[in-house]
Order: C-alpha cells, then structure tokens, then sequence
C-alpha cells in the first residue's frame, strides 16, 4: 500500500468521524472553525523499562509541536484514562483518525525512542521509527519526531525545531535575541548597548544581518551564531538598513540613503557588486526576495503614500502590488513564491494580510483588535511570526497563514521584528 | 543683523591687511559672499587680502574676533506634521533662527536627528526620520551654513520622547533635534 493511499485513508477516516461528532464535540467545533479540518491524533503515555519523566518531556515537546502544526487536535490518551495497551482495541467515543505510541530507553547519557503511527481504528502502521542521542538531545528527538509525524500524515514539511530572531526591547536599547519556535531557550544575541534591528537569517541558518547604532550611525552587521563574532557589511553615511538574504546565501539587499534619498541597493554579502535597483525620489525600503531570488517585494511612497512594489531583482520592471488602504508597508514573499504577507494600516492600527503575487485575493490575517508589525514566513510557508502589541506589552505571535491558531512564543516579552530561522538540516 | 556685518567684516579685512600676517578663522559668510572690492578702492589692499586668506589656515582655532559659544547653547526642538518631512513655517522661523547662532559661533558644529511618532513601521520610518534630519540640513545649508558642520541620524521611532499613544504625544516625538558638538 503507497503512502499516498494511507493518506488518503487517514483522511477519509477523519471525515467520517466528524460527521459522527456529538452535541459537545460541535460546541468545540464552533468556536474554533478550522478544527474540523484538523486530524484528530491520540498520544499515548510512553513506555519504559523503568521510572523516569523523560518520557513525559519527549512527549509534551512532540505532542506541542504538533498542535503549533495546526494540522492536528491532539488528544492526551491520559486525559481518557487510556492506557497504551488499550489502543490495541477500538476505543468508543474517541474519534481520532490515528494514535501515537512512544517507547523509549534510557542507557546513561543516551536515550532511544521509537515512535510508532497508526491509523485507526484499522490499525495500519504509518511510521515506526527509531530515533537516538544523548539526554541533551531531547528537544531535538522530539522535533525530529514530530517532523517526521507531520510529514507522513499531512505532506507538509515540519518547522519543529526552528528558530525565530527577534528584537527585544529594554529601556533606551534594543539587542537581537532568539528563541526556539516553541518558546524554548530565549536568550540574547547582542550585547552592543545600543539600538540594533532588523535580523534577517543568511540560507544556511549560520548568520545574520541586522542593523546596529552601535557607532552612532544605523550600520549594516552580520553575527555569527556559533561564536557571536560580528562584521561590518556597510558603514555608508545615513542608513543601512531593512537588509534581506538572498535566497541562494550570496547576497543582501538593503536600504541605504548615501546617495540623497532612501534606495534599494543590492552587493554580494563581502561588499562587491554594489548595485543601486531603485531611482525614484521618495523613499524605498524593507526589501524581500521572491524565493527564486529574481524579484524583490519592497515598500515604497512614491504613489504619495506607502504601498508595497514588485520589481526585477536587477533593479528596473517595477510595478504596484498593493491598492486598497492607504499606508501598506513591510512586505515578506512566502518561502513557496505564491503570496506577499505585509501590514496595512487600518484606523491607526496595522494589521497583517497576504496578497496573492498576481495582485488577487487580498485576505486579512489579523482580527483587527491589536497592532501588529513585520510579518514574516515560516519555512514551511504555512504559518506566519509577526509582533502584536496586547494590552501594552509587545510580543512575537506565530499562526497559521490563514489567521488561526495565534498563540504567542513564550519569552518574547518586549519582542518586535521577528526572522524565523531556515528548516534544521542536521 | 546682516546689513552691518558685512561691511564690519570688510573693514576687519582692510584693517588686518596692514597687520602682520596673523592666520584668522574666516567667518563663513565670507565664502559666500567673497569680496571683490574693498571700500576704499585700494587695489594694494585686495591682494595682500588675498594673499593673507591664501596663507592663512582656515581650520585654525578661535581668536578674539570670533564668539565661544555659551556653555548652555540650546537649538531648540523642531517638529513635523504627520508622514510628512516638509518644514512647516514655524519650523523654518525657528531654523532661521538656528542658522543665526550658527553663524554667531563658527566652530560649532550640530548633529541633527530626525524622529518619528509610532504609527508608520519602523523600517519606513527609519527612511522618514533620516528625510526629515536631511531637511533640516539642506535649509540650515541654504542659510550659508557649512554643510561640514552638519551631520545628520535618523532613529526612526525608536527613540521618543513621550512613550504613549496619543496625539500629543506623537506630536512631540515627530521631530528634528539638534545636539551641539563643540
């Protein structure tokens, strides 16, 4: 049997399920109107041959990357009272589409899991799969796990174990941070003392390119994240700023305002190559590669007021993606080429939406309460990281490309200008 | 003001030309305003004038003929209207009256900064803030001051004055301020 044809099982099985749900369960339903979308997936406790809660901590960390997913509504099979060995039976009132079983060893500093996907109720094995390391390694088991889960069952690629950069405000400065996508390890990144902004992930996951008031003039840095090692990339009179990775790692696009105004300039990553792309009086900045890094989104004002642009990476070819509302800015292209996320303001508040590339189908992501700001894409192109303000306080929500599932990352408190990291590639 | 500095000056030049040859700082307005013909005619005087500026080290310090500025020298605040970084007439009167006390201390130079309030991105408004600083540069240029004496930043909105939202206080956070570097 393929997998495309379990696939397509899993998913006929979870469709008739929910035209089983009961009075309850439609209560659920209503008041989150993707669920019913959604796979139903039980988790079992994990076993082991003795004592220890690093099952516990394997399975929260997997079972929480699958409801970041929003692909699934995780059921705890502890919560039932459901032992493991009772998924060998059909279990009445549960209506999941399959079920999770977890075992795993524990043999001084290293730790085994086997990770084993049913469907259900017939039971077809989808995934059993082993995976190793050390106790250290735990947080990576459990996102490789859950990677894999998401892969198998959904098609999509997994984003467990990402990271997100991001800006974290104190007092008069702000330093460059980071945290796992789940929250996980917030720490800094800089420690300049000054104002830096803007991070923008290098393809490989091994750098990044901010901007730093650091020598009282708004510079273009890059950071090395395995040793914290910086390097001036620009140091030209006024700004340099808004800067965008290429997508094949070998150059940055950037704004700077040396020549008079506020333009979009291209160079290779050491400097060479500058190229000024935009030549219009008023100002271009926040540029944002296509994925196949042969055009580049950016905000401009020369209609009058901000509104988000197309033009050839080679400067030149521009035209106008945004019409509706009077101030669009901070455009970011989807990692699968086919949207443009940016903020619109909307009575005194910004809030996030996407356009398709062909200037179709404006859609709003936010629900207009709060003030959000520079969205950007998930690897996966299915979930998006973007600043809201709420109840005064800053922070870095994720969510689904459609609006739902909006949560924010824990440790992001005083956090503003997200950059989610490339997809591991351990 | 200006209708009795000039001839000042130009009675200083004659007068210093039969001095010895002693460097003197050239108030900027001399450069824009060369002189072509002194009062009295002498055509003696004008090139030992000449001679005394080709001589003389224009980035020399301070003699008796020009003013220290005071150690508590204020430019005050400018401000803007909303996503715009065009000078309103009150602010071009108070920038006038900048350009003056620049003039008044030569070796004076300011860093301008330009700000926005919170509503615009912070990217865009990075851009605005450094048109704005550059604004007021160009104007405080075209009063004859030396543009080497003016350096510009823009903090975009990261650096307001008044952290609330509203329209007084994002008022108070569009604007040029000016920091003296003696």
């Amino acid at each position: 049997m393929t997998r495309k044809q379990l696939y397509r099982i899993i998913l006929g099985i979870s469709l008739l399920a929910c035209g089983t749900v009961f009075s309850q369960e439609s209560v659920y339903l209503k008041i989150q109107s993707r669920a019913f979308e959604k796979i139903r997936i039980l988790a079992h406790e994990f076993e082991t041959n003795r004592p220890s809660d690093v099952g516990g901590q394997l399975r929260d960390i997997l079972t929480n990357d699958l409801r970041l997913s929003d692909y699934f509504l995780v059921l705890d099979a502890r919560a039932y009272g459901i032992r493991p060995a009772q998924g060998q039976n059909p279990i009445p009132g549960i209506n999941a589409a399959a079920q999770i079983f977890g075992a795993f060893e524990i043999d001084g500093q290293n730790v085994r899991l086997n990770v084993r996907v049913e469907d259900f109720p017939d039971r077809n094995l989808i995934l059993n799969k082993d995976y190793s390391g050390t106790l250290g390694d735990l947080r990576q088991i459990a996102h490789a796990a859950a990677n894999e889960i998401i892969f198998f069952l959904v098609g999509e690629t997994g984003v467990a174990g990402t990271q997100i950069s991001f800006v974290k405000e104190g007092g008069e400065n702000k330093e460059l941070a980071l945290v796992d996508y789940d929250g996980e390890n917030p720490h800094q990144l800089t420690f300049n003392q000054s104002i830096n902004l803007s991070p923008t992930w290098s393809p490989s996951g091994a750098f990044l390119a901010f901007t730093s008031f650091k020598a009282q003039n708004p510079d273009l840095i890059a950071l090395r994240l395995s040793s914290g090692a910086t390097v001036k990339l620009s140091t030209q009179p006024g700004l340099n700023t808004a800067p965008a990775w290429s997508p094949d790692g070998k150059r940055i696009a950037f704004t700077m305002t040396k020549d008079g105004n506020a333009e979009i300039y291209v160079m290779d990553v050491n400097g060479a190559k500058l190229q000024r792309l935009t030549n219009h009086w008023a100002i271009d900045s926040s540029p944002s590669w296509s994925p196949s890094g042969r055009e580049i989104a950016f905000t401009s004002g020369r209609s009058g007021s901000p509104q988000v642009y197309i033009m050839s990476a080679e400067g030149g070819g521009t035209r106008r993606l945004t019409y509706e509302g009077g101030y669009n800015a901070s455009p970011a292209w989807s990692p699968q080429g086919d949207l443009v996320a940016y903020v619109s303001r909307e009575k005194g508040l910004f809030q996030v939406y996407t356009i398709e590339v062909n200037g179709m189908n404006v859609a709003r992501v936010t629900d207009g309460k709060y003030n959000n700001e520079d969205p950007v894409w998930a690897p996966d192109g299915q979930h998006l990281a973007f600043s809201v303000k709420k109840d005064g306080l800053w922070k870095i929500y994720i969510c689904a490309r459609d609006g739902s599932g909006l949560r924010a990352v824990p440790g992001t408190e005083n956090g503003i200008m997200p950059a989610w990291s490339p997809l591991i590639t351990e | 003001m200006k209708k009795v500095l000039f001839p000042m000056l130009v009675l200083g030049l004659i007068l210093s030309s039969g001095c010895n040859n002693k460097a003197t700082n050239v108030p900027p307005m001399m450069e824009n305003n060369p002189v072509t013909e002194p009062a009295d005619g002498s055509a003696s005087t004008v090139s030992a004038a000449d001679a005394l500026f080709e001589k003389s080290n224009l980035s020399e310090t301070v003699t008796s003929e020009v003013e220290t500025p005071p150690e508590n020298l204020v430019l005050e605040t400018i401000y803007f209207d909303f996503d715009k970084d065009a000078l309103s007439s009150v602010a071009r009167s108070m920038l006038a009256k900048h350009a003056q006390i620049l003039r008044q201390y030569p070796q004076v130079r300011v860093l301008i900064e330009g700000h926005c309030d919170e509503r615009g991105t912070i990217e865009y408004n990075l851009a605005l803030g450094d048109r704005r600083a550059y604004t007021v540069k160009k104007y405080l240029m075209n009063s004859g001051i030396d543009a080497a004496r003016l350096s510009t930043i823009s903090y975009g909105k990261e650096r307001p004055v008044v952290r609330q939202n509203t329209a007084e206080a994002w008022s108070k956070n569009r604007r040029g301020e000016f920091m003296i570097i003696k």
